[in-house]
């Protein structure tokens, strides 16, 4: 094969590494023999990110772009640490300290130096910074920063630009107690800034801590052997440890200077980034000068990188480069600033300025011919990243400049309901349009649902269901009914929950038959009994006629009637603590009844399944325990963790809680089962999370106490209902929250679907605030509860009916 | 069926005193081979039925009452105690026994043995 | 009543859905027991049936006669056509200028046997298939990074049980609905959706944050990300540690994605990619799925594979619902990438080139090796070809509408009409068929048996629900018919579907996508099983990579390029971006979906969205008829001012054809991986908001 045509690059900085990086991409490797020098012992790293290494917010072997491996991967020769000499243009040969080479094509890629004013005493007698003295432009430079910030108390900063202030937080950020900010000019940034920005940005500055000082030009660097201060022109001194220059770089052009390039601030070059004076040499990054201009960021950089990529690989070989937009933020953390293009206008400008001293925010913006020629965000820069590229691409501005300043209304999102056009298809599945939705509400559906059922809007695959409601609600516009009957609390009785309490109030409605009788003209729905039956119990407690044929058959013989006829018998076991006694009790019952099956249920207590009907109440004497009320609409159980007595992380007692809150809530009929839980530590062991109402004890000896949780079928996790310290004020919320449950809940509603509907912010406010002033009315209601309870089991000694526990009766 | 009634021979039985089933509940009883759910209605209606739901054989007599019809304790199908014909469900239809309350205050039901042969 | 448990036509979800009725009146439900659309279904999902009994219907196979009119002719002589036309071309320019296009919409059957049709029947190299267009970039990128490929490696219901969900360039929400129910659920468990996407999509509107990022600047976002989580500490560096290879090579190449410049490329503050970053990095589960956003560009793998960096950087692959995803889109993408229709491939992912797969199916398919051919070119380069030089002469197409669907529209009309012959199998006369020389009426989804394979790896039972109307032939018998008049008669003759699904097993087994565990009685009792499946006692594997990926050494790739910008980027003569994507009402190139009269309500017509201010910019009014131009072509469109997408993009589906067609104005430059063509990103303008009428 022919010999590959050889491209040199002198420099491994953010400008070489990325033209190596770019030509690789390119498929350069098969056009060319790749080699490169650098000046540091590394691979090419991100230089825009050395100040968050001095800060420390990143490691230095996180700002890599391409470590060594890289170029030995992609089949670049790396002369790492090798310093270039000269040339010679006529042989394009390359010396350098370790010997010369051929090029075909050369690319400076030299970068720039620190700029160290030759301040007297800068340096030492070896010519080197003195000891203490840092430039800040390279990874040693930060080591040795980081290095001596640990002795260091008192840090200089000379240089109020970007860099150096990037410089004095780092040290900041190192633990130097005083840091300050030396700055030649009138006002700090002053290439990004104007002086209004500046001032306000200062201030910000000094309240972090900083002390800055302008217009000061220093004269001399004290100490000797090692900085121990600074002396001004005006004669003020400034002490001490140490001393970090931030003045500026220098484009490093000598060697291209020696071989006789025009060189003037830097390497010369045109919009080919080639050098006027040598077809095969190149030049891009902060060596060169281009239309006047040199460079210190990265963006511009990299274009250039780009650009010349595409030549040299020949991808575009009359790609150009002519010049950029320059945009810089401030990475110092708590300052938010954003500054791009040009700060101050040129006649005809147009300027547009916001300024809001107490939040120390400052906003401008230079408009020239209707587009974005310079922006300053000081504080907000939340509409940074649109200006900026309204700005690079150099877009015409919306007339609105406001618009550029403050989201507009209309940003990005998504149009109201009431903006939609008519015909706009809102349930896409059966095809309902806004039109139809609006038609049909006007058209007498004034409920969700009974829209829903009309139109089959959010019928099909319910993606819609937000939009629709918000139709809904704008549509009926306050005049939103729901369909009446799912409020119904029972089916049998057209009244709502208030209603029907307060007809049964009024009436004094003791039984379900006079419930009946009064409210539906006689008409006994067998599917309402068990409903009223245990609204009544609550409202009624004691005064409560009950009547067995209205409970279900499970609470007229207090068991859980199973598939084949036959009831499962769950003893009390309160807070899941039992005794041998309780347990050799149990295990001679069953033995003594043949029980199929002895289960360990879910609530923590011993389920003894398939005993007949008309065994019960010898089953009942001779456990001797009380109902354990597996089978009925009331207070289930409480279930509890081990807690603080033996649980190594136990913050609270909970099984003596759950004991306590059993013993008081135990069988109190609801409108739906409820299963509490007691966790002795947020660890949940109890999953107290996802009970009707569940305590959790936290640290600081405090018990939450949520309501609402579901572990079956529906699975939620509680709303935390109030903090509290003692056991009492447990019991006290608890049982309110739990009366105004049995009240205000349809039948069969769990508490899952109850706090939700109500909101966990109404509930919290009556509960806890007692924001209706119930408080008092529900904790009596609830005593009357507790005080009537009666175990059911003792109806084994006194059955209510001769036949209440008969099976089939032979004739 | 009447006519099934006629060739066939019918038993009746007393079950004893209404007050045996409390008011609106049911109780079963075994009446030679059936086993029958007898019910004792809040109007002072008594009827009798097949005591095993034809759903999934749950116990009928444990069921709640109410405008002449049992729902049955298991999946809630209900039923009605006259015609023992399914409400709201596909289920078969419940046989039903003739029952009455006698002058003497007791429920007396009859029986029908279907003949095979017709 | 008769009901018979199938499947939708349409997308890669795959709903179950129940019909009953008659053929002339079906009636089409959700299927409740279905585990995947548990019962929903989409507007496109309940119409499903009207395109059975549809007028438009074609019945007989249609041929062009003297005049050049295409006229109904008899089977026999439709087959006389296309044997002569095979004959002629082959013997004047060899194999491979015969070419047939596939598509992800056939059954798992169908792909299977039109890839052996071109290797063993036709022996020629030129096969490809329309999926080229849909999930080829993640494909790639999954293959790369773990081994192997399936669109979901986990099952969809997992989502629901992620902390934090991210979506990239995906709009499930009108491209999939029935998927909603579990972003649903996750959001009432209180977990997070981020949504990334120039436009404001119904998806992004459910979303907790929404990135409308810039167009075609994926890759910047997903490693700037990246970037933040490694400086924040967010990275889960014992998984990378491992489970991982290559994180070096990752960490170096973010160091050049740090926020101020992410923020400068694609437009995202950079306080919200920290808030964003620190979300995903402090969340227990989380799951990143790609559409065809990220994906359908030029650089779409290394997009696509800049996501799946960030899911393996927070350690999601192969954890309980976390990982990395693609939506595939077409209803059998994810199987009709698996079964040999893809040039470079044969059944069961194996490589073409790959001389003990070639063993294989020679084998399998009781030929030589030598007879096999070898890789031909991908969809978009074979129909940029067609009728030059070195190009196909002749071209098969079966369920797939390359005229409307593939970029740069134009150049693939004329190559299409400068065929020797162009052959089309469909059920409707799509705007490809209408350039057709033959047209072969086909059955369709509820009148013939197969397997599918949906985005979540899982096989499933499509059934036959009536039978196809007089004159119709499946493509498997299409197929079947053509091969033996090439004389291939005895290797191709099957009984039925499952005859030639039994090969097909044979054909993966031992392969990375192995379905030779998986039987028909299978997928009824089980509803469904998800490949691989080795062996009829395997379970399927409904989650991968719990222990190892399907790399040698069970680990994860990292790999990545620096981001190269897109193509085409606005300048002084096309200053927008244009993208284009799907509507809910409509369905890839519209073929069926244009044709369900409450479809075409839906939208009737194409629109071009644009944000309020690019209107007044531009002085468009909302409902104009505007002109599109990009330096491919001009395009129709309404005027849609909508506050839903970015000031810099014009959106526009591609469900039209002709002077209506989005792929008009599409750049076909391509990935050079996955060969995607750059379907999301071009530079366009706006031509005129007065004139309409058609272009043609």
């Amino acid at each position: 094969m022919t010999q590959k045509h050889r491209l040199v690059v002198i420099g491994n900085g953010m400008a070489g590494g990325r033209l190596l990086e770019e030509i690789v991409a390119r498929g350069g490797r098969e056009q060319f023999e790749l080699i490169a020098f650098g000046d540091e012992p590394y691979g090419n790293y991100n230089r825009i990110l050395l100040s968050n290494v001095l800060a420390k917010s990143q490691d230095p072997d996180e700002i890599y772009l391409n470590p060594l491996s890289w170029y030995t991967e992609n089949g670049v020769t790396l002369h790492a640490g090798t310093r270039v000499i000269g040339m010679d243009r006529r042989f394009k040969r390359l010396f350098h300290e370790k010997g010369e080479l051929r090029y075909d094509t050369l690319v400076f890629a030299t970068g720039s130096s620190a700029f160290v004013p030759p301040i007297l005493g800068v340096r030492g007698d070896d010519g080197e910074l003195k000891k203490g003295v840092y430039a800040f432009r390279t990874l040693d430079d930060c080591h040795g920063i980081m290095d001596s910030a640990r002795s260091a108390r008192k840090a200089v900063v000379i240089g109020g630009g970007l860099l150096g202030l990037e410089a004095a937080r780092g040290l900041q950020e190192l633990g130097v107690e005083e840091v300050h900010v030396v700055h030649l000019m009138s006002h700090l940034m002053e290439a990004q800034l104007d002086a209004a920005g500046a001032e306000m940005l200062q201030g910000t500055f000094e309240q972090m801590g900083f002390h800055v000082h302008l217009e000061k030009s220093t004269k001399e660097i004290l100490g000797n052997g090692k900085v121990t201060g600074l002396r001004f022109a005006d004669g003020t001194m400034l002490d001490c440890d140490m001393l970090v220059i931030s003045a500026g770089i220098r484009p490093n052009a000598e060697i291209a200077a020696r071989a006789g390039l025009t060189v003037n601030r830097g390497i010369i070059v045109g919009d080919d980034l080639r050098s006027p004076d040598d077809k095969s040499v190149y030049a891009i990054g902060e060596c060169i000068e281009h239309r006047g201009e040199t460079f210190g960021l990265v963006a511009p950089v990299w274009e250039q990188a780009r650009t010349l990529a595409e030549r040299l690989t020949g991808r575009n070989p009359e790609a150009e480069y002519r010049g950029s937009l320059i945009a810089t933020k401030l990475k110092v953390m708590g300052i938010d600033l954003s500054v791009m293009g040009e700060h101050t206008p040129q006649p005809g400008d147009e300027v547009v300025r916001y300024v809001e001293e107490s939040e120390r925010i400052y906003k401008k913006i230079l408009v020239r011919n209707g587009k974005l020629a310079g922006a300053i965000l000081l504080g907000d820069t939340s509409r940074g990243a649109h200006l900026l590229q309204l700005f690079d691409r150099g877009q015409e501005l919306p007339q609105r400049r406001s618009e550029l300043l403050f989201p507009a209304p209309h940003e990005i999102g998504a149009p109201t309901v009431e903006s939609l056009p008519d015909d706009h298809q809102v349930c896409n599945c059966n095809g309902v349009s806004k039109a139809q939705i609006v038609t049909a509400v006007k058209g007498g559906c004034r409920s969700l649902k009974s829209l829903c059922d009309a139109t089959r809007a959010g019928q099909g695959c319910g993606s819609c269901k937000a939009q629709v409601e918000a139709l809904f609600e704008y549509a009926a516009d306050g005049g939103a009914v729901e369909d009446p009957s799912i409020h119904y609390y029972v089916p049998g009785i057209p009244l709502t929950k208030p209603e029907l309490i307060d007809a049964v109030r009024t009436l004094g409605l003791r039984s379900v038959s006079s419930v009946f009788k009064a409210l539906a003209n006689g008409k006994e729905d067998p599917s309402s009994k068990m409903g009223l039956a245990s609204l009544l119990k609550t409202l009624w407690g004691g005064e409560y006629e009950d009547e067995r044929d209205a409970r279900f058959i499970n609470d007229r013989v207090h068991g859980n009637v199973q598939k084949d006829g036959t009831f499962s018998v769950v003893p009390g076991i309160s807070g899941g603590v039992t005794t041998v006694h309780q347990l050799r009790r149990i295990a001679d019952v069953a033995e003594k009844y043949e029980v199929p099956m002895i289960k360990i249920t879910g609530g923590q207590r011993i389920d003894l399944l398939g005993i007949r009907k008309n065994q019960l109440p010898d089953v009942w004497k001779d456990l001797g325990m009380r109902s354990g009320y597996a089978y009925a609409k009331s207070v289930r159980t409480v279930k509890t963790c081990v807690g603080s007595e033996f649980c190594r992380f136990g913050l609270g007692d909970s099984t003596r809680l759950g004991i306590e809150m059993e013993e008081r809530f135990k069988g109190l009929e609801s409108p739906g089962k409820l299963k509490l839980g007691v966790a002795g530590c947020p660890r949940n062991c109890s999953e107290a999370l996802i009970k009707d109402v569940g305590i959790v004890a936290v640290e600081g000896e405090r018990w939450e106490i949520y309501v609402g949780g579901a572990g079956g079928a529906h699975v939620r996790k509680a709303d935390l209902l109030a903090v509290v310290a003692t056991h009492e004020e447990v019991l006290l919320l608890a049982g309110r929250f739990i009366q105004y449950y049995r009240e205000q809940a349809k039948y069969l509603e769990r508490t899952y679907s109850f706090v939700p509907r109500v909101g966990i912010e109404k509930i919290r406010a009556i509960i806890v605030d007692d924001s209706e002033g119930i408080a008092a009315e529900l904790d009596r209601a609830l005593q009357a509860s507790v005080d009537a309870y009666a175990d059911p089991w003792l109806e084994a000694v006194e059955p209510v009916h001769p036949s209440q526990f008969a099976a089939a009766i032979d004739a | 069926m009447m006519k099934e009634m006629y060739a066939a021979e019918a038993q009746s039985y007393d079950i004893g005193s209404v007050e045996r089933i409390p008011i609106g509940e049911g109780r079963r009883f075994r009446l030679g081979a059936e086993e029958i759910a007898v019910f004792h209605l809040r109007n002072g209606e008594v009827h009798a039925v097949q005591a095993i739901c034809p759903h999934r054989e749950g116990p009928l007599e444990d069921g709640l009452t109410g405008s002449g019809r049992v729902v049955c304790p298991l999946h809630a199908r209900a039923f009605d105690l006259a015609s023992g014909e399914p409400v709201g469900h596909t289920c078969d239809a419940l046989r039903t026994y003739p029952a009455e309350v006698t002058s003497a205050g007791t429920i007396r039901i009859y029986v029908v043995q279907v003949a095979e042969s017709i | 009543m008769l009901e018979t448990r199938t499947h939708c036509p349409y997308c890669a979800f795959q709903c179950g859905i129940r019909i009953t009725g008659s053929a002339k009146a079906p009636v089409v439900s959700g299927d409740p027991d279905f585990p995947v659309n548990r019962g929903r279904l989409c507007a496109k999902g309940f119409t499903a049936a009207a395109t059975l009994s549809h007028p438009e219907r074609l019945t007989t196979p249609l041929a062009r006669d003297v005049s050049g009119n295409l006229v109904p002719v008899s089977w026999n002589a439709a087959l006389d056509r296309v044997e002569a036309g095979i004959r002629a071309v082959q013997e004047a320019y060899g194999a491979d200028a015969v070419g047939v296009f596939g598509s992800g919409a056939l059954t798992n059957e169908k792909t299977y046997l039109l890839g052996k049709f071109a290797r063993v029947a036709l022996r020629t190299a030129s096969i490809d298939y329309n999926g080229r267009f849909c999930m080829s970039s993640a494909a790639a990128a999954s293959n790369r990074a773990f081994g192997i490929d399936r669109g979901l490696p986990f099952p969809i219901a997992d989502l629901a049980r992620a902390d934090v969900v991210l979506i990239a360039g995906g709009n499930p929400a009108e491209t999939m609905p029935p998927l909603m129910q579990y972003i649903d659920e996750l959001r009432a468990r209180g977990g997070k959706l981020i949504v990334v996407d120039p436009r404001r999509t119904a998806t992004a509107e459910s979303a907790s944050h929404h990135l409308a990022v810039t167009p075609g600047t994926d890759a910047v976002l997903a490693l700037g990300l990246i970037h933040l989580l490694i400086r924040e500490r967010l990275a889960d560096a014992d998984y990378i540690a491992r489970r991982t290879e290559g994180f070096d090579r990752i960490r170096t190449l973010v160091a050049a994605y740090w926020p101020g410049r992410v923020e400068r490329i694609t437009g995202i503050p950079e306080a919200t990619l920290l808030e964003v970053a620190t979300i995903l990095g402090r969340a227990g589960s989380v799951t990143v799925l790609t559409g065809r956003g990220p994906e359908q560009q030029a650089q779409g793998v290394n997009n696509a594979s800049a996501y799946l960096n960030l899911a393996l950087v927070l350690g999601a692959p192969g954890k309980p619902s976390s990982g990395y995803g693609c939506l595939t889109g077409q209803g059998n993408g994810q199987g009709g990438r698996e079964h040999g229709q893809k040039a470079d491939q044969l059944p069961g992912y194996r490589d073409i080139r790959d001389p003990a797969a070639r063993r294989h199916m020679a084998e399998v398919w009781n030929v030589t090796e030598e007879s096999i051919p070898t890789a031909g070119l991908s969809a978009q380069e074979m129909l940029e070809k067609l009728g030059q030089d070195d190009g196909v002469r002749a071209l098969l197409v079966f369920g797939s509408n390359p005229v409307v669907s593939a970029a740069d529209a134009l150049t693939i009309d004329r190559g299409l009409r400068s065929l020797h012959l162009l052959v089309v199998s469909d059920f409707f006369l799509s705007e490809t068929a209408r350039l057709a020389d033959v047209v072969l009426p086909s059955a369709q989804w509820a009148e013939e048996e197969g397997t599918m394979t949906n985005l979540e790896g899982r096989v499933i039972h499509r059934r036959q629900a009536f039978t196809p109307p007089d004159g119709v032939k499946t493509d498997l018998e299409i197929l079947s018919l053509i091969a033996e008049r090439l004389g291939h008669k005895e290797r191709f003759t099957y009984g039925s579907p499952a005859e030639v699904f039994d090969e097909l097993r044979r054909a993966t087994a031992g392969s990375r996508a192995d379905y030779s565990g998986i039987t028909y009685d299978r997928l009824d009792r089980e509803n469904g099983v998800h490949w691989p499946c080795p062996s009829q006692i395997h379970p399927g594997t409904p989650v991968m990579f719990a222990e190892r990926f399907n790399t040698l050494d069970g680990r994860a790739r990292f790999l990545g390029d620096p981001h190269l910008p897109a193509a085409e980027e606005p300048d002084e003569d096309f200053p927008l971006y244009l993208t284009t994507g799907r509507l809910l009402a409509h369905y890839q190139t519209g073929t069926q979906t244009r044709r369900v009269p409450q479809l075409d309500r839906m939208a009737p017509r194409p629109t071009a969205q644009m944000h309020p201010l690019t209107a007044r910019r531009f002085g468009v009014a909302d409902g104009a008829d505007l002109v599109l131009t990009t330096r491919r072509g001009s395009a129709h469109f309404r005027a849609e001012v909508t506050p839903r997408l970015r000031q810099d993009t014009v959106f526009v589906p591609f469900h039209w054809g002709g002077a209506e067609s989005a792929n008009r104005l599409t750049n076909a430059a391509l990935d050079p991986i996955s060969r995607m063509p750059e379907f999301k990103v071009c530079a366009v303008r706006i031509e005129s908001t007065t004139e309409s009428g058609g272009l043609t």
